[in-house]
């Protein structure tokens, strides 16, 4: 089985820092194929593994603090990265907004083939919605994006977000997607050719 | 020398080993570079030869084999949690000092190409002492200290292709180590042979610009500033922060680092802060946390910390890291320090505008630019159905072959293609092994050799290990 690493960038659009933020980055990666080859460090640095036909792809996820006073670390963060996972919350209308100010940034001074993944995040209750998933979608459809909704709480969809980032990353060399010392072959990938978007 | 290696550090290291040594496949996952565990091999390397003469040389040897010496006690003997009595242990010992010193030509290599460094009468030698004595003498010669860096790293990065091609080594190191190691073997090779001699006039030339640009007032008025802020005030938000007992312990963690010259093992005590930091947060709350509040934290210790030395430290780490190791968690968390840097710089800036400087902001985006446009091309056993293999004789010396292995193919089945490659006529005393740098371990039969070696593969932090094939030892020997 081939395994691949790819790099990916983790915004968490979320209107309150409180106790949600951290548990969806942690929820995001735990059931992760083989917990044992995570990362010890901590949460802001994580790998997931995923399995993608008869590979294995194994995600290098990049938190950054979304505090105003860190945001102009961002692009150290997102700069070598093939894909962004921005997430938001279904609750909060500004959550939303704060979104697509992300999306303009990484399409301004992200890498040229960034795969942008959004992720509504139902915290629990969808009677509380401000986002109509319909507009979500058609707006994630007009940039070329992945769209879910997913929620942390029950892990739903959260795999889904990586298996369709899996099938948008450009398939590697026919000699076999391969990465010695975790450097990124994701990008590598990306800057010589195009996805389908 | 520097011991920097609290006594607790050790014995944690010991038992934890003694505990693992029975299961290999945990010990795998035991061995990362943000373990308190590999701070006795740092410190070994980084003294090695402090003391040139023979007898520090032959010390250094033993320590990384005492490691060895307990792995190889408890797996060899069939993966029980068997422990060899006392008494038999020290016989162990000598046997194993002897044969680590053959299975490192890492280390042989290091040595070899370091002592070609200072030998003025080969053309490698003349660059490296005449770069060396050129450095000393023109020290205000960059436009900055990073400018000074930049040709610094250009200076080893141009060695390095020098030595890969040139037939000044004798033997080459192709004969002595796989190719796909060459590289990593090359990188260190030049911090011994460039930054250890030059350590301490790159810090006090890299001070010398800091002084004179200004930057250093700015850095400690701003520091003294930061100190007095509250963690809240530093954006922590929930989090309990270290007490000033943990800050002292991050604070002596650090001083360890600015000991260092490889700006590799400097990473890796860097991660070990952060993980003592992340470990002090989960432990008062019982929860994970994202950057969010990872990096408030971090800038509230480096505040607290109160070492403006640091500054020089984390640019050090930028500059001259090899660029293959910026990826993975060491190049995610020295990112993070140098923003938590760079909030600090710009304290008295940063309160009235609340972001960070455009200067430092367009410092990261050069930076990132310029350290990750070289890339290296992954060599033919980097990919998946290749496995290469050393055999290891105490007559010949190692010899590498490259064998096709699937990936469910088993460590028994690789041992029966090495006996045919290498024909060897007493298989049955055989075994295969993994070395990483101070470990050995034998595999087990029905272990899968390629499993492991994407295992290692996919660590953000490189580990040259190899395959090693070669005779078992049995007790009476």
């Amino acid at each position: 089985m081939f395994l691949k690493n790819l790099d990916i960038f983790l915004i968490l659009s979320l209107q309150d820092t409180g106790v949600g933020k951290s548990s969806i980055v942690w929820r995001f990666v735990e059931d992760s194929f083989d917990p044992n080859i995570n990362p010890t460090i901590g949460a802001s640095f994580m790998t997931k593994t995923v399995q993608y036909q008869n590979e294995l792809h194994k995600f290098l996820i990049w938190d950054t603090a979304g505090q105003e006073r860190f945001r102009a670390l961002a692009p150290m963060y997102y700069r070598g990265s093939a894909a962004a996972i921005i997430v938001y919350d279904i609750t909060k209308e500004e959550s939303f907004q704060t979104l697509k100010n992300w999306v303009k940034e990484l399409r301004q001074h992200g890498p040229p083939n960034i795969v942008v993944a959004i992720a509504g995040n139902k915290c629990d209750l969808s009677d509380a919605r401000e986002v109509l998933e319909k507009d979500a979608k058609d707006y994630a459809d007009s940039i070329h994006a992945i769209f879910v909704e997913t929620s942390a709480k029950n892990a739903i969809n959260i795999n889904e977000v990586f298996i369709e980032i899996s099938k948008r990353i450009p398939v590697a060399d026919a000699a076999g997607g391969t990465s010695g010392k975790g450097f990124k072959l994701g990008r590598q990938a990306s800057e010589s050719r195009r996805t389908c978007c | 020398m520097s011991i920097s290696t609290s006594s607790s550090d050790t014995l944690e290291y010991s038992l934890g080993q003694e505990g693992l040594a029975s299961s290999p496949s945990q010990h795998l996952n035991h061995e990362d570079p943000g373990k308190d565990s590999s701070e006795d091999d740092e410190d070994a390397e980084e003294d090695e030869d402090y003391g040139v003469g023979l007898e520090a040389d032959l010390e250094m040897r033993l320590r990384p084999s005492f490691k060895a010496r307990r792995q190889r006690v408890g797996v060899s003997l069939g993966g029980g949690s068997f422990i060899l009595p006392r008494a038999l242990k020290g016989r162990f010992r000598k046997v194993s000092s002897m044969l680590t010193s053959l299975v490192t030509p890492e280390r042989r290599a290091i040595k070899r190409i370091a002592e070609l460094s200072r030998d003025k009468s080969s053309y490698f030698g003349s660059l490296v002492q005449d770069y060396i004595s050129f450095v000393k003498e023109n020290r205000g010669c960059h436009m900055s200290g990073m400018d000074f860096l930049q040709t610094l790293r250009q200076f080893m990065t141009q060695m390095k292709a020098y030595l890969s091609q040139s037939s000044e080594l004798d033997p080459p190191l192709e004969s002595l180590i796989p190719e796909d190691h060459i590289d990593q073997v090359l990188e260190k090779a030049m911090h011994k042979c460039v930054l250890k001699p030059l350590k301490s006039v790159i810090e006090a030339i890299l001070h010398d610009y800091q002084v004179n640009s200004g930057a250093w007032k700015q850095l400690k008025d701003n520091l003294e500033l930061a100190k007095t802020k509250r963690p809240q005030q530093l954006g922590v938000d929930g989090a309990i922060p270290p007490d000033p007992v943990a800050i002292e312990k991050i604070r002596h963690k650090f001083l360890n680092m600015r000991k260092m010259y490889s700006p590799e093992k400097k990473v890796s005590l860097l991660l070990r802060v952060c993980k003592l930091i992340y470990t002090i947060m989960q432990d008062n709350s019982g929860r994970m946390y994202g950057a969010d509040d990872f990096l408030p934290m971090l800038t509230y210790v480096v505040a607290q910390c109160d070492m403006p030395q640091l500054d020089t430290e984390i640019q050090y780490m930028m500059e001259l890291l090899d660029p293959s190791l910026l990826q993975g968690e060491g190049g995610y968390y020295l990112t993070s320090v140098y923003g938590a840097m760079a909030l600090i710089k710009n304290f008295q800036e940063e309160q009235a505008a609340r972001v960070l400087s455009s200067e430092a902001r367009n410092t990261l985006h050069q930076w990132h630019q310029r350290r990750t446009a070289q890339r290296l091309a992954p060599s033919v056993d980097d990919f998946q159905n290749y496995l290469r293999v050393a055999l290891q004789d105490e007559d010949t010396g190692c010899t590498a072959k490259t064998l096709i292995v699937q990936p469910y193919t088993t460590t028994e089945e690789v041992c029966s293609v090495c006996a045919y490659k290498f024909k060897i006529r007493d298989p049955e005393n055989y075994a295969l092994f993994l070395v990483t740098e101070d470990t050995r371990q034998q595999l087990a039969p029905d272990t899968h050799p390629q499993r492991i070696k994407a295992e290692l593969h996919s660590r953000p932090r490189g580990h040259a290990f190899h395959f090693v094939y070669r005779r078992v030892f049995s007790m009476s020997d």
